[in-house]
């Protein structure tokens, strides 16, 4: 059995909100986190990943001067200098279907809800350790791979070959249930 | 299997010495796993280390409880502060400023202990979120008045039956300003 040593990870957490930064850091630093790194907006956020390589970026969506989901748009650039490989968890307020896919469709690694649990903060992390998922490059989409399991009776739009940005997938209910608990 | 080799457009310049495989319309890179390499450790079957983790972070999270009640008060006085703005201006400046704070509201007041203070928010959220004109004012007003009371009344989970009758009762006053999703 393997466990993730998280003395060992460096964490940026983006939010605009100061109690929330605190709650996240606290909750980190019980998991054994030791470098943990705060930026109150996406552009400090933006100058944060730049100078500290982390090594897990925790993201809030709203947020002034840039957002979440730009922030994620703006790390997952293939040809950046940078590490567009970096996994980035959303933690948000938000929990509209719409905006899963959004930020899905942004690059985001995994996806959490508000209010934050230790339990599920805990299974965010592990997974972007333990369980990475391969990256796809389309001609408008860089990021993880957004099927989260491959199967051989996928009977979904073939996403991969179109340009629309939005596109109606029988799987997003599944993927909803998987990603909000 | 890979199959054609791709547009070039599709190769990122700089692959990090990332193994691609090559289809017709995408690409798949699988960067290897490194961060898995250098923070992982191997434990014995009976390791209870992850559950002791999630303990500590709660436990953590208990101690810091101790402020939740100051900070729900900063958070609502935040909330007043832009409801008055918004009350004066109604233009697109001070509707950002009411829905980023009714927006912590929503994620945070569960976890300050005053869940049905959160739902009260995310409805306000919901009317501030819609395209078309702002909500009326006297709307926007009660849900501020009702996240107040209930924070001042200290109404703590969701059983308080008052509490949920105003809940309630907000829901309808919004279903008749809100528009039926598509």
């Amino acid at each position: 059995m393997i466990r993730v040593d998280f003395t060992k990870l460096r964490i940026l957490v983006v939010d605009d909100n100061a109690h929330m930064r605190r709650i996240v850091r606290t909750l980190l630093h019980g998991f054994g986190s030791r470098e943990v790194y705060e930026a109150e907006d996406g552009a400090s956020g933006l100058e944060m990943f730049t100078t500290h390589l982390p090594d897990i970026i925790i993201v809030d969506w709203s947020m002034p001067i840039f957002d979440g989901v730009e922030l994620t748009t703006m790390i997952r650039q293939p040809d950046s200098g940078m590490n567009p490989y970096v996994p980035i968890i959303m933690l948000t307020g938000h929990s509209e279907k719409s905006r899963v896919i959004r930020a899905r469709d942004a690059g985001v690694t995994e996806f959490l809800c508000k209010p934050i649990s230790s339990k599920a903060l805990h299974q965010r992390l592990l997974n972007c350790v333990l369980n990475p998922r391969p990256f796809i490059k389309t001609r408008d989409y860089f990021g993880p791979d957004r099927r989260r399991s491959t199967a051989a009776t996928y009977s979904g739009p073939e996403r991969r070959s179109k340009t629309a940005n939005v596109v109606e997938d029988t799987a997003n209910a599944r993927l909803r249930d998987s990603v909000v608990s | 299997m890979p199959d054609a080799p791709p547009s070039p457009a599709l190769v990122p310049a700089a692959s990090w010495g990332v193994p691609v495989e090559s289809f017709t319309d995408h690409i798949v890179l699988r960067p290897p796993n490194r961060l898995k390499e250098r923070a992982t450790r191997s434990v014995g079957l009976r390791d209870k280390s992850d559950e002791e983790a999630i303990l500590r972070a709660e436990q953590a999270l208990e101690l810091l409880s101790t402020e939740f009640d100051g900070w729900m008060k900063h958070e609502i006085d935040r909330l007043e502060i832009m409801r008055a703005a918004f009350a004066i201006g109604r233009d697109a400046e001070a509707l950002d400023g009411l829905y980023r704070s009714a927006h912590d509201l929503r994620g945070q007041s569960a976890t300050f202990g005053f869940p049905l203070a959160g739902e009260i928010a995310d409805g306000l959220c919901l009317m501030l979120e819609q395209d078309g004109p702002p909500p009326p004012q006297s709307y926007v007003d009660r849900h501020v008045e009702a996240i107040r009371a209930i924070v001042r009344e200290d109404v703590r989970g969701r059983e308080h039956p008052v509490a949920a009758e105003i809940v309630e009762r907000l829901a309808i006053l919004r279903a008749g300003f809100l528009k039926p999703k598509d």
